[in-house]
């Protein structure tokens, strides 16, 4: 039989890297924002940044709400999937801020690397998100 | 040149022939001797003017398509409402002239004489011995031109002292086109004067008068001897001002039409930043200087700036645009150092990687600031258009303008009342990823500019 964690402590582990994650991204672009380094394309900056983390962020969000809620303490998912999960969400979240922090030592700029980005990011996202399912469905109650 | 000093004009005016001068004056390669020009003379029938305008302007297809025609209106004088009908014929052969004039200008004063009455027809022939010969350069949109009759056998006396007038024009480098017709269909021996003008405020007093420039070469009693001998041989004389009627004429090149040579700088030029009147001297003189003298000066220029990129345009047939090569500029007006000056993308990674360069890159946009300069050398009026540009704009006129004045431009002299404007056409993005869009009001002055740039020097600019 495969090791088991508990469903709260990974929740809280990926909530962690994922608002801690998003967090720290939100705050480089807010200061790049203010900074004035997207010029008269600060739209379109946030129109990229947006889709990149809320969608996986707003799912950790209410897994970790309804847990609270339904207060299954007992409840276990697999070890092997909750590692990968938070393998790809770490690798998904340092390559959004890369996308960000890496952009100086481009030729690109800022909105242009955010486009070739998505190249990758995409594919990631997915991965993540169906790491997350997999994590989910593995849940079992004792 | 020919002031009414000189020349009274107190004699009966019959005009007519005036008007091939000026048409002769637009079309004909002076290479050729023996250029004939086939001229009618029309008056509007009451309330046929607009009529008249709208049979020149929309001809009808076929008929003048391989012709060349202007039409010019007498401003001044008795003859004021009349227009001149003018074709050219460069054929040597006065049957084939004939055959050109039945081909051309019957089938055109046909057309239009439903609208005119016509009071007279002519030919006249260029006569290159005597003049200057270089009217054809220009784009005039007036000419005065004067009508002399001789006395009887005075031909020959009449020749030889505008020979000798044309000499001592080329020895003291008089700065004055003019040009000279002799009609031959006329039993009488006319001979006509065109003095082109570009507009009104031209026809002033000239700096160096006729007479005092016979004194010059040939000494007071040579020079008087010789006008003796010209007013002898002149019966009659009368002069009056007539005008290029412009958008009305169909010809290939000539007078009041830009130079087929030269691609045309756009008019009214776009609407640029910020505009400066260079004073005078430092680009264009008002002494009546050749095209040239004023564009190796601003190339001069161009060189201390470090420009070596530059686009000319003409501004009809007597002025120019130069138009540099867009730079990129700090916020001071200076150009950015080295490549950067003249790209519009930022350059990466050329100066090694420091934390604080690095801090700064990553929070601070790039924004860029951009620089056209154009130099414009004309007597007309400079008045901005009313749309902006953009940097793919400039960037085509760079590839698209002459890299040099043309020959016959070169030589063409600059009109006194000509000035040199600079007007700059500045561009700003706030970040990389924004289009460069044109500054409204910048807040550098374009004296500044000029400065920053490298062409002149302030006091040179502000004395």
């Amino acid at each position: 039989m495969s090791k088991r964690v508990s469903v709260s402590v990974c929740q809280r582990r990926l909530a962690v890297i994922w608002f801690v994650g998003s967090g720290l991204i939100l705050l480089l672009m807010l200061a790049q924002t203010l900074a004035g380094k997207y010029g008269g394309q600060v739209q379109a900056a946030w129109s990229w940044f947006f889709p990149t983390v809320l969608p996986t962020l707003s799912l950790i969000l209410g897994a970790v709400v309804s847990e609270k809620q339904g207060a299954q303490a007992k409840a276990t998912v697999d070890l092997f999937s909750f590692r990968i999960s938070c393998v790809l969400s770490v690798v998904y979240v340092v390559f959004v801020f890369a996308t960000l922090a890496l952009q100086p030592f481009t030729n690109m700029t800022p909105l242009t690397l955010m486009n070739v980005a998505n190249l990758w990011l995409g594919p990631i996202q997915g991965l993540v998100g169906i790491a997350l399912g997999a994590l989910f469905v593995s849940r079992q109650t004792s | 040149m020919y002031t009414s000093e000189t020349f009274p004009l107190k004699l009966p005016f019959s005009p007519f022939l005036l008007l091939t001068l000026i048409s002769l004056t637009s079309t004909l390669s002076y290479g050729q001797e023996q250029i004939k020009t086939h001229w009618s003379f029309i008056t509007p029938k009451p309330d046929m003017e607009e009529q008249l305008g709208k049979a020149y302007k929309d001809p009808p297809t076929g008929i003048f398509s391989s012709s060349q025609y202007i039409v010019l209106r007498v401003k001044s004088g008795d003859q004021v409402g009349r227009y001149a009908v003018a074709t050219f014929d460069e054929d040597k052969a006065s049957e084939e002239s004939v055959s050109g004039y039945n081909k051309t200008l019957l089938p055109l004063i046909e057309e239009i004489s439903r609208v005119v009455t016509v009071s007279r027809r002519d030919i006249s022939t260029w006569r290159p011995g005597i003049g200057t010969c270089e009217t054809s350069t220009g784009s005039y949109g007036y000419a005065e031109v004067v009508f002399f009759q001789l006395n009887s056998g005075g031909e020959q006396d009449f020749v030889f002292v505008q020979e000798k007038i044309r000499e001592a024009a080329e020895k003291t480098n008089l700065p004055v086109l003019y040009e000279w017709q002799q009609v031959v269909s006329d039993v009488k021996s006319n001979f006509i004067l065109i003095l082109p003008r570009n507009q009104w405020a031209d026809f002033r007093r000239l700096e160096k008068l006729f007479e005092s420039m016979l004194i010059e070469v040939y000494g007071r009693e040579d020079a008087s001897s010789l006008l003796q001998r010209l007013n002898r041989s002149i019966r009659t004389r009368n002069s009056a001002l007539w005008n290029f009627w412009a958008g009305h004429c169909l010809m290939r090149v000539g007078a009041g039409r830009p130079s087929d040579e030269m691609p045309q700088f756009p008019w009214p030029p776009p609407k640029w930043t910020s505009r400066y009147v260079v004073i005078e001297g430092l680009v264009a003189t008002g002494k009546y200087e050749k095209l040239v003298n004023s564009f190796d000066r601003i190339v001069n220029a161009f060189h201390r700036a470090g420009i070596s990129e530059w686009s000319v345009y003409g501004v009809g047939g007597n002025g120019f645009a130069m138009v540099s090569r867009m730079e990129n500029i700090e916020d001071d007006g200076s150009p950015k150092s080295g490549s950067e000056r003249w790209g519009v993308e930022p350059i990466h990674g050329e100066r090694g990687f420091s934390l604080a360069q690095y801090l700064k890159a990553l929070f601070s946009a790039s924004p860029g600031r951009y620089r056209v300069i154009v130099l414009l050398v004309t007597d007309r009026s400079v008045t901005s258009g009313a749309e902006a540009t953009s940097l793919p704009q400039w960037t085509r006129m760079l590839k698209e303008g002459a890299g040099s004045l043309p020959g016959k431009m070169r030589e063409a002299v600059l009109p006194a009342s000509a000035r040199c404007e600079a007007l700059v056409y500045e561009f700003y993005r706030p970040s990389e990823d924004d289009i460069p869009r044109s500054v409204e009001s910048s807040h550098l002055q374009t004296v500044d500019h000029l400065v920053a740039a490298g062409l002149w020097k302030r006091e040179e600019l502000l004395p």
